[in-house]
């Protein structure tokens, strides 16, 4: 390939340039526009040191000499402040700039500026975080507007932004910390037509992730394979010209004779012989490869001592060198490994008073050091200034043949730890700036960790807590894993614990079935004893995860374990609380008996001791069962007064505005279902003004779905479309609950209009997501949805393997209003075909489900019945109508619910007219 | 020097010698253009520069002796001056290098290269101080500046390795030649040399004291020429002071005042007894036998090897042994004052070592735990009784078995090759052996 553009430094890799290079080239819209770059090796563990980085590098350097006009710009995951949205979208901005001269993006600096005064910079930042989605919506809105005025400039025919995302092993689980956008996928486009992403990380992208599911087609896979064999030769050639070649250079100064021919011919026969073993020795991976050659170059090593290491143990005895701490470079090589996250000048001179490398008097230069470091193929530029870093791959090796050798109890290492913490203690943290704050916080924990695994612990748990309330996962996953690398050393308890937070931030991170993995292995590998001491904490979280994927029965069962175990500590305020949360569940199930229960129990304890707040959302959770009930006017009573608590308490300033939207909602939900559509679109008004105000992202999102309910009802198909969609746009790949629920509703908008595929499509959409986030209230829902569509579009095989799947999880669960709503359907579909005697016994299997949820929507499938049945030709009707009622006596049901039965019977008498 | 003994090196005076063969014929290349040797004090490197002196008087080719240790400017000056004696005009200080060079170094080199261009040339450089920053740097821009003349051979001789990593180019050229003690048909020679009618017995002691460390035996055989007899148990304790003296106090300790003199000894004495050590064992072996030179931190140990490098030249990393070592003629020369002046200091020295290799190796796994084992092993042999040592080496094998089979294949071999080792575990040894055999099997 033609390697104009390529620096000299980079060598090989000419089939994957090329590729990259046509992969740029190529802005057809069905184009891939996604390269994502991961390591061939099959092995999750013996991956990294593939040569990545420098591969990118090459890529940004060819890029922007085949395209000068290109915008380039370039993250690295390694760096902490680099794993923040508002960070890249600057430097995309940054970029741009750079690249169009002529553009400005007024609109986005300005935004920025106002929330800088405010203090509002980071996305991560833990106190500032309520402020997230305001902040982003903002600014993400400003930088739309100034990129429309940046499109007339930009070229059309060629990629006009390239974003290269190193080290995306790091993010790979939350790549959301990324996207500035809301409702945007990772990566983002930032509104330009023609983005590139090149995207490099250890693994090849995970398919069945979130981000990923059904992109196939948005991205190129780039696996990197080791250096060949003539690779390595090349590198070999360039890095160590003098040392091959010296002869054959020098053979230009003085004319060789025939003897010194022959030897210098078995010479490159012996050289050639040599590479051939290095390759195989290295087995092509680059970073050896690049060790190997560092130390061939300083002289600290020949090729015939390296080629004669034994085949197992090369890596070791290419690292073991680095032990020899009479050189300082070693010494500060094994200071990078520690240091771990970047080492920078001012605090490689602090770390030199504390080790007395220099007399005193001598004088020590901290920048040749750092010069000598850079030279080195396995440091890298950590920062935006001159720090440096090992190399992840190199520091594995590093820690594992050197400190483990060196510092088997790893004092040497606290002392370090020490000094690093001292450095940071000493200086102002008020004048640091944020990401700088954010950076020092993980680097200390590391720190902490290491000098006594307790404190560091409790100083992980003050930093993990705050971080795991919110949308602040990302900077939450920096810190477990932080601890996760102390692992080895942490005692058995420590180690269990440690999992225990782990599976708290899967569920966090939306993945509850991981997160129950994690906890069943745990109570399969922890002591009993200790078991026992945290038996309420994982009952917890079981429940957490059971509830984030609607096993409403098993979040039962798990709370009510942890309700005993409180019980029996006493503890009354928790009683309290999970009351609280069991009366929530069982609303959910329809058992509203017991939920008024729970309520009832909880609001008793905080009526004479606990929080208002608490109070008031009792009063509001109440409500919500009374309606359900169907009972709504003590409903209302109840909403209101918790309303009236919460904005007494909010202007008081004791509570977060969100609550108070909340109970506008619930008291739109029953104007709604009253059939008051007018009050319902004022209070879901007011919800979404309160939630605006506090960028409750979620709450909005639900809240135009409500309003396009609201709309749908009105028979305002094209407005409750468009709110639905803003729905979505909201919520991508940020809440799945309300992404498939405003799916749902567009599905619902197709099929008023009778657009089965196109309802199709969005149902298949929305059970997908529920199946994946594993909701099996949505995806039961979904699926029943689905079954209605694929009936009207003749696949009734696909519908009938549908409905049995939706039953199925729906009788396990107990979904009682949704296998009534289900029967209902199937009555519908049999009574179009005219399977009438079919149809009824579905309404009544509709109509029995109904009284197991809840008396309105009994009497509602029970108005459909009678509704349908007198829609029958007259003479069918009383058949019919007997036939129901026999049904309903079967089920045993007449006598608790006679209202079915006596409607029969009226109908059948009014029907006993003469002639 | 006339009538220096020499004896041995035909390894070395054969590479040497054949680089002045090829810088004679002048078709051919060098392919050792730079010849480092290194060695502690006394081991015979200016011994070797003389005699490539004397071959290169003989074979009348131009040489250059300088001695680093005076400083630059007389470095400078010493080659200057002899370059000159050859009838050689060293003019102004207009230079071909790219870099601009301090002005006597660029005298120098030009010197240098005039004089080899004339045909060819040797420039011998002893004493280089690889502590010296300024000197090696001098040096390392030198032979940059120097490496295109092709008909120049150059000899530095440095107690310990000097590393010339600032320029990559120069470190290539280099080939280093470190000088051992002799062996023992080459210290029957020295001795024979000597002229001293000596029985076997004193030779056999003079060969256990001095191992072939050619500094420690002319201290020895001169005092024995005195009068001294190393059978008699006062001449011994004479003997052993002679050597501490003449030997580590006025050859490797010479450079440092009195007061350091008395710390770096103590400390080398102390760190001479583990055949290896790392960061750990330096803190707990100081701040349990040497507690008044403890420091305050871990941290302050980090460069406590570099610096006894720098100021002993007789402590460095041994790659073979994964650890820090005292360099072999002196460690021994300490292991034999401390056995014979204080046993009893000896034994806990060496009882101490061995619990603390026992506590590591339950620690660590892989390699380093075979490390700590075969370490165990040795310091036990010191103060374990025989029975106890055989015991223990019953139990060592049992420990073995259960290892990996690298790391039985890896005991195996390091002991096979463990002379000392087999040495004083004496009887055992046959046993160990054996045992080792069926493990591999």
């Amino acid at each position: 390939m033609e390697r104009r553009g390529v620096p000299e430094t980079f060598l090989g890799r000419d089939r994957e340039l090329s590729l990259f290079l046509d992969w740029l080239a190529n802005v057809q819209p069905d184009a891939p526009w996604i390269l994502s770059v991961h390591d061939a090796e099959p092995d999750p563990a013996r991956r990294g040191g593939i040569g990545k980085t420098w591969f990118l590098r090459a890529c940004v350097s060819l890029a922007q000499q085949r395209f000068p006009h290109l915008a380039v710009v370039q993250v690295d995951f390694f760096r902490v402040a680099d794993r923040d949205r508002l960070v890249i979208a600057r430097r995309v901005v940054e970029g741009l700039q750079a690249a169009y001269p002529h553009w400005w993006a007024q609109a986005f600096a300005q935004t920025l500026e106002t929330f800088a005064a405010q203090g509002y910079l980071s996305s991560l930042y833990p106190e500032k975080d309520v402020a997230d989605i305001r902040i982003r919506d903002s600014l993400s809105e400003a930088l739309a507007r100034d990129v429309q005025e940046l499109l007339p400039l930009l070229p059309t025919d060629v990629p006009q932004l390239l974003l290269v995302f190193d080290t995306f092993e790091l993010v790979e689980r939350n790549p959301q910390v990324a996207v500035l956008g809301l409702g945007q996928l990772f990566p983002e486009r930032y509104g330009l037509p023609h983005v590139k992403v090149l995207l490099a990380g250890r693994n090849p992208l995970d398919w069945q992730h979130p981000t990923w599911h059904g992109r196939e087609k948005e991205v190129l896979d780039l696996a990197l394979p080791p250096f060949s064999a003539a690779e390595v030769r090349l590198y070999l050639e360039r890095e160590l010209a003098n040392l091959f070649n010296a002869s054959a250079s020098d053979e230009t100064a003085v004319a060789a004779s025939g003897a010194e021919q022959t030897a210098s011919t078995a010479e490159s026969e012996s050289q050639a012989r040599s590479i051939e073993r290095l390759y195989e020795l290295t087995a092509g991976r680059p970073i050896l490869v690049g060790l190997a050659c560092d130390l061939l170059a300083r002289g600290l090593l020949t090729l015939r001592e390296l080629v004669a290491f034994p085949q197992g143990r090369f890596e070791e005895q290419l690292v073991v060198r680095i032990n020899d701490l009479e050189r300082p470079l070693n010494w500060l090589i094994l200071v990078l490994a520690h240091v771990y996250h970047r080492l920078s000048a001012p605090l490689l001179a602090w770390l030199l008073t504390q080790v007395k490398l220099t007399e005193d008097g001598e004088h020590a230069s901290v920048e040749e050091w750092l010069t000598a470091l850079r030279q080195l193929s396995f440091v890298r530029a950590a920062g935006e200034g001159d720090e440096l870093a090992l190399h992840d791959e190199m520091r594995r090796l590093v820690v594992h043949y050197c400190w483990e050798r060196q510092d088997p109890d790893r004092r040497f290492r606290r002392g370090l730890s020490r000094a690093v913490i001292s450095y940071y203690e000493q200086q102002k943290e008020q004048a640091l700036p944020e990401q700088e704050w954010l950076a020092s916080r993980v680097e200390l924990l590391a720190h902490w960790l290491t000098v006594d695994v307790e404190e560091g612990l409790r100083r992980f748990q003050q930093l993990f807590g705050p971080a795991t309330v919110g949308w602040r996962s990302g900077f939450a996953r920096i810190l477990l894993e932080t601890v996760r690398e102390e692992e080895p050393i942490l005692t058995p308890a420590q180690r269990w614990q440690l999992r225990l937070w782990e599976a708290q931030l899967l569920r966090i991170e939306e993945q509850p079935q991981l997160a129950q993995t994690l906890l069943a292995r745990l109570q399969q590998e922890a002591d009993p004893s200790w078991l026992a001491t945290q038996q309420e904490a994982l009952c917890y979280e079981f429940a957490r995860c059971s509830l984030q994927q609607q096993q409403l029965l098993q979040t039962i069962h798990y709370y009510t374990q942890c309700l005993e175990l409180a019980r029996r500590r006493g503890n009354e305020e928790k009683v309290s609380t999970l009351q609280g949360q069991l009366g929530y569940v069982y609303r959910r199930l329809g058992q509203w008996d017991e939920a008024l229960r729970c309520y009832q129990a909880s609001l008793a304890y905080h009526r004479q001791q606990g929080s208002r707040a608490w109070y008031a959302n009792l009063l509001n959770s109440i409500g919500q069962v009374y309606r359900l009930q169907g009972r709504i006017e003590e409903a209302l009573r109840y909403c209101l007064l918790g309303l009236r608590v919460r904005e007494e308490l909010w202007r008081q300033g004791k509570l977060n505005e969100r609550a108070v939207g909340l109970s506008h909602s619930t008291l739109a939900v029953i104007y709604l279902e009253s059939g008051d559509l007018l009050q319902a679109e004022q209070h879901f008004r007011h919800a979404f003004e309160c939630y605006a105000h506090v960028g409750y992202r979620t709450g909005l999102a639900a809240t135009y779905n409500r309003l396009g309910q609201v709309a749908l009802l009105k028979g305002q198909l094209e407005e409750a479309d468009t709110l639905f969609k803003q729905a979505e746009a909201l919520v991508t790949g940020f809440d799945e609950e309300v992404f498939i629920s405003s799916h749902s509703y567009q599905g619902r908008v197709a099929a008023e209009q009778e657009h089965w595929q196109e309802a199709l499509a969005h149902w298949q959409c929305a059970c997908e997501h529920a199946r994946h986030v594993h909701d099996r209230y949505q995806l039961a829902a979904s699926l029943f949805d689905l079954v209605e569509a694929l009936s009207h579009l003749g696949r009734r095989e696909e519908a009938l393997a549908a409905w049995r799947e939706a039953r199925m999880i729906a009788e396990e669960e107990g979904y009682c209003l949704l296998l009534g709503r289900g029967e209902d359907l199937l009555g519908d579909l049999a009574l179009v075909e005219e399977r009438v005697e079919e149809a009824f016994q579905h309404y009544v299997a509709s109509c029995a489900w109904m009284t197991q949820h809840n008396f309105l929507e009994y009497h509602k499938a029970q108005r459909r019945l009678v509704g349908r049945l007198l829609s029958l030709p007259l003479e069918k009707v009383s058949p019919t109508a007997h036939l129901v009622r026999e049904s309903w006596r079967q089920r045993g049901l007449a006598e608790q619910y006679p209202e079915l039965e006596q409607a029969c019977e009226e109908i059948a008498q009014l029907l006993c007219i003469p002639g | 020097m006339e009538g220096e003994l020499f004896v041995n090196r035909e390894f070395e005076l054969h590479l040497i010698e054949e680089a002045l063969q090829t810088l004679q014929d002048r078709q051919r290349l060098l392919r050792t253009p730079v010849v480092e040797l290194c060695g502690v004090r006394g081991i015979g490197k200016t011994a070797l520069l003389r005699q490539v002196q004397r071959r290169c008087q003989t074979a009348d080719v131009p040489f250059i002796w300088a001695e680093a240790g005076l400083g630059e400017s007389l470095l400078e000056h010493q080659i200057v001056e002899q370059v000159q004696r050859y009838r050689v005009e060293v003019g102004g200080t207009e230079g071909e290098g790219a870099e601009p060079l301090d002005p006597g170094l660029r005298r120098a080199v030009e010197a240098l290269r005039i004089l080899a261009r004339r045909g060819r040339a040797v420039l011998l450089v002893d004493a280089v101080e690889a502590s010296n920053e300024r000197q090696v740097r001098w040096l390392e821009v030198l032979l940059r500046e120097l490496l295109m003349e092709y008909s120049l051979f150059v000899v530095l001789a440095s107690p310990r390795l000097v590393s010339f990593e600032r320029e990559r180019s120069v470190a290539r050229k280099i080939t280093v030649l470190e000088l051992g003690p002799l062996d023992r048909p080459s210290c029957d020679v020295y001795l024979q040399k000597v002229g001293l009618p000596l029985e076997a017995e004193v030779r056999e002691l003079i060969f256990s004291w001095t191992r072939g460390y050619p500094l420690a035996m002319e201290v020895l055989t001169e005092a024995i020429r005195g009068g001294l007899d190393p059978r008699q148990p006062a001449d011994r304790l004479q003997l052993l002071q002679l050597l501490t003296e003449r030997v580590i106090r006025q050859e490797i300790l010479r450079k440092l005042s009195p007061e350091k003199r008395s710390f770096y000894e103590g400390l080398l004495r102390l760190l001479s007894v583990p055949r290896r050590f790392n960061l750990l064992l330096l803190q707990e072996l100081i701040e349990q036998f040497a507690p008044e030179w403890a420091r305050e931190s871990p941290l302050a140990y980090f460069f406590l090897p570099r610096e006894l490098s720098d100021r002993t030249e007789v402590v460095r990393w041994h790659l073979d042994r994964a650890g820090y070592a005292v360099e072999g003629p002196v460690r021994w020369l300490f292991l034999l004052s401390l056995q014979i002046e204080q046993p009893e200091q000896f034994t806990t020295l060496h009882r101490w070592l061995a619990a603390f290799n026992q506590r590591l190796a339950r620690r660590v796994n892989g390699s380093d735990r075979i490390r700590y084992l075969r370490e165990w092993l040795y310091h036990s042999a010191f103060c374990l009784e025989s029975a106890a040592l055989g015991q223990g080496i019953e139990e060592l094998l049992a420990t073995l078995s259960w290892e990996t089979a690298e790391a039985r294949v890896q005991f195996v071999e390091e002991v096979r090759q463990d002379q000392e080792l087999q040495e004083v575990l004496g009887e055992h040894a046959q046993r160990l052996l054996t045992g080792l055999q069926a493990l591999e099997h």
